[in-house]
């Protein structure tokens, strides 16, 4: 499994001293991030995650287990989980709260972005902006059921490209021409990058293109109506491609910020929110510890024959004991 | 040809759709008034929106094919009539949405089978409703009393839905408590909840749970107080409202949402609007942008979600979810300011 380790100072940060867990579980990586109660980053890895949200959470512990020392897991005080697979792994690892990506994102950018006033993120299956006034969300929007120009995009034509999506950015830096591609809709767009191909264009002028074209849709789509102030911080998967921001920087005029904990900031609002919330209500954490990789959970799925709706009931079970998370009905009737 | 069950003259067949959400109180009492015995089909299920589009085309929004389908699921009831009223003009002044105009003929042209379709023409810039329900009404072998009784019956029926509504019911709770006592003394729903929103939006998307993927129980267990267009004072909705010096909206429906939240924003009554939208629909999307800027310049938090058939569950719950944080939070900071 590829990971990058981000930041790891719990070594040099002594042995003692609350730690606050956050996971971000979303369509392509699982991120991980420990804070400490000054709500600073000591820990934080990124992986790619490819099967379950289970699967991923328990594969990045596992990995976890190298870099951490044995007590770390003792003085975890809170756990928060975000991303798409939110309720699903605050079940499995026993978390204490689970909050939208949206509100962790705020949270995490304007604690190390003090003044942040624009968030662009976009991540592999959505993107979204958020809009900021002192610290606070004023307006936010997501894609709607449209994923074209989301980081799976980028994903897939780096892939038919035959180019690694990391050196996205060196090509296009080496662009000469400029290259229109239809950037409305992934299947045009394709189409249209395969008819530039056969014109002739230099695959360096097309990825520019291309990451042109991403982030005018975006700024079209997403952010449409919206006024961006600056400071502009861009968060999320695609941030690493600097085509991309360039492109951003081209389009609004100013300057993008990419924070260095951009692939994590989900994660560090997760637990900044698990510490927030612990603290206000005095809470003892229902962590269930790193270990949790080692248990065996069967995901199991029905569908209800109740009514009509036929809900398609999911529930993960562990292979030896209980159900700890069932849901998808609409009545109420299943959900645990 | 009348088959007689219970005595009665006949069973009428009411769909579960569209403006049921507004009027079915006023015509089930109006038809049993006139001695018809009145069903409604089921409640909207995945059955419903699956077979209201195996009839209805593809392009046509969700509500629309929900009605279809509540056609579809009365069909199978053995009733004698199908009342699909055609509604050109509920207010003076404004017109209902196409597909509300062409109903009857949408229904007659797409569904085999039909049993006798009972179309009252509801045209209020024309004619006042009492004459489209005795023309109606005569068609149904009533007498001019007993019409004239049945009419003023049921408009005391829809007055005390909407004044037990405007007390802070849900559609439901309303419909359910008709059948009380009505010296029953009526208790204003329990309020008090950190967070208030407006759930406004066309009454099929708001009052179906089906449709809006159960959002209003979601709101509660959010600890969030829902407000719906219909607790809002049923004086407010007499005026008409205005949009700019220059432009008028001419839409039913559309007029009625404009005028409620138009109130709440002036009267601060609540800490966020979310609008419930179909997907495809005209109106509603030019509406949008119109409460889009007067929610910017007023500074309330607004979102407007739009559902078609193929949304999950996920990305609703993501967007409301993050709207009720950010309200949760932009007060918090708000207190502490005003504290400090």
């Amino acid at each position: 499994m590829e990971t990058k380790l981000l930041e790891n100072r719990l070594k040099e940060s002594g042995s003692s001293g609350n730690l606050y867990l956050g996971i971000d579980v979303g369509s392509v990586s699982t991120k991980i991030a420990i804070i400490n109660e000054d709500r600073e980053l000591v820990f934080g890895m990124w992986s790619r995650s490819q099967g379950s949200p289970v699967q991923s959470t328990q594969e990045s512990f596992g990995n976890l287990g190298e870099s951490l020392d044995d007590d770390v897991g003792c003085r975890i005080m809170g756990v928060g989980t975000t991303g798409s697979a939110r309720y699903l792994v605050k079940a499995i690892v026993g978390a204490d709260i689970a909050k939208t990506e949206i509100i962790c994102q705020a949270v995490a950018t304007s604690f190390y972005m003090p003044g942040v006033r624009t968030i662009l993120e976009i991540g592999g299956q959505d993107n979204k902006v958020i809009l900021m006034k002192d610290g606070i969300i004023t307006d936010f929007a997501m894609n709607s059921i449209c994923a074209a120009g989301t980081g799976s995009f980028l994903d897939h034509q780096a892939n038919r490209l035959g180019i690694p999506i990391e050196k996205f950015g060196d090509y296009a830096a080496k662009s000469e021409v400029d290259v229109v591609i239809a950037g409305r809709c992934t299947v045009f767009a394709e189409s249209d990058m395969v008819h530039k191909q056969q014109m002739g264009h230099s695959k360096e002028d097309i990825i520019a293109g291309l990451c042109e074209a991403l982030a005018r849709n975006y700024l079209n789509n997403v952010c449409k109506g919206k006024k961006l102030n600056s400071p502009i911080a861009f968060q999320g998967g695609v941030a690493a491609n600097s085509a991309i921001r360039k492109a951003f920087q081209k389009e609004l005029g100013c300057e993008i910020n990419v924070h260095k904990y951009f692939l994590v900031m989900g994660a560090v609002g997760a637990a900044m929110l698990a510490r927030e919330q612990v603290r206000a209500e005095n809470l003892k954490t229902s962590f269930r510890g790193f270990k949790v990789s080692e248990t065996k959970f069967i995901p199991k799925a029905f569908n209800c024959q109740g009514c009509n709706n036929r809900c398609e009931i999911t529930y993960v079970q562990e292979l030896v004991g209980e159900i700890v998370a069932r849901w998808g009905d609409r009545c109420g009737k299943w959900t645990l | 040809m009348h088959t007689s069950i219970k005595k009665k003259q006949g069973t009428i067949g009411i769909p579960r759709g569209l403006l049921y959400y507004k009027y079915f109180p006023l015509w089930k009492t109006f038809f049993e008034k006139l001695d018809y015995r009145v069903v409604a089909s089921e409640k909207t299920n995945a059955g419903t929106l699956k077979e209201g589009s195996r009839y209805a085309i593809d392009e046509i929004c969700i509500p629309l094919k929900v009605y279809y389908g509540h056609v579809v699921n009365l069909i199978g009831k053995e009733i004698d009539y199908l009342f699909v009223p055609r509604y050109i003009s509920t207010t003076f002044g404004t017109y209902m949405c196409p597909k509300f105009l062409g109903l009857p003929d949408l229904i007659r042209g797409t569904i085999n089978n039909l049993p006798r379709i009972i179309e009252m023409e509801i045209d209020l810039r024309k004619k006042p409703i009492f004459y489209s329900m005795l023309e109606t009404g005569r068609k149904l072998n009533g007498s001019f009393s007993q019409i004239k009784s049945a009419f003023e019956e049921s408009v005391k029926t829809y007055q005390r839905f909407r004044i037990i509504m405007e007390a802070g019911f849900t559609f439901q709770e309303a419909f359910d408590s008709l059948a009380k006592n009505p010296a029953e003394v009526l208790e204003r729903r329990p309020t008090g909840n950190p967070v208030k929103v407006a759930v406004v939006g066309h009454g099929y998307n708001v009052h179906d749970p089906f449709v809006n993927m159960g959002l209003i129980k979601k709101l509660e267990d959010m600890k969030v107080d829902a407000v719906v267009l219909e607790n809002l004072p049923v004086q407010i909705f007499r005026q008409k409202t205005k949009i700019s010096e220059t432009l008028k909206n001419y839409w039913g429906n559309e007029e009625e949402i404009l005028s409620g939240v138009d109130y709440l924003f002036k009267n601060n009554l609540v800490d966020g609007v979310i609008f419930l939208c179909s997907f495809c629909c005209g109106p509603d999307s030019l509406i949008d942008e119109i409460i889009t800027r007067d929610a910017k310049t007023r500074d309330i938090p607004y979102i407007c979600v739009v559902m078609d058939e193929h949304s999950g569950q996920v990305g609703v719950i993501t967007r409301v979810e993050a709207f009720v944080d950010m309200i949760l939070r932009r007060k918090r900071s708000r207190g502490i300011k005003e504290a400090g």
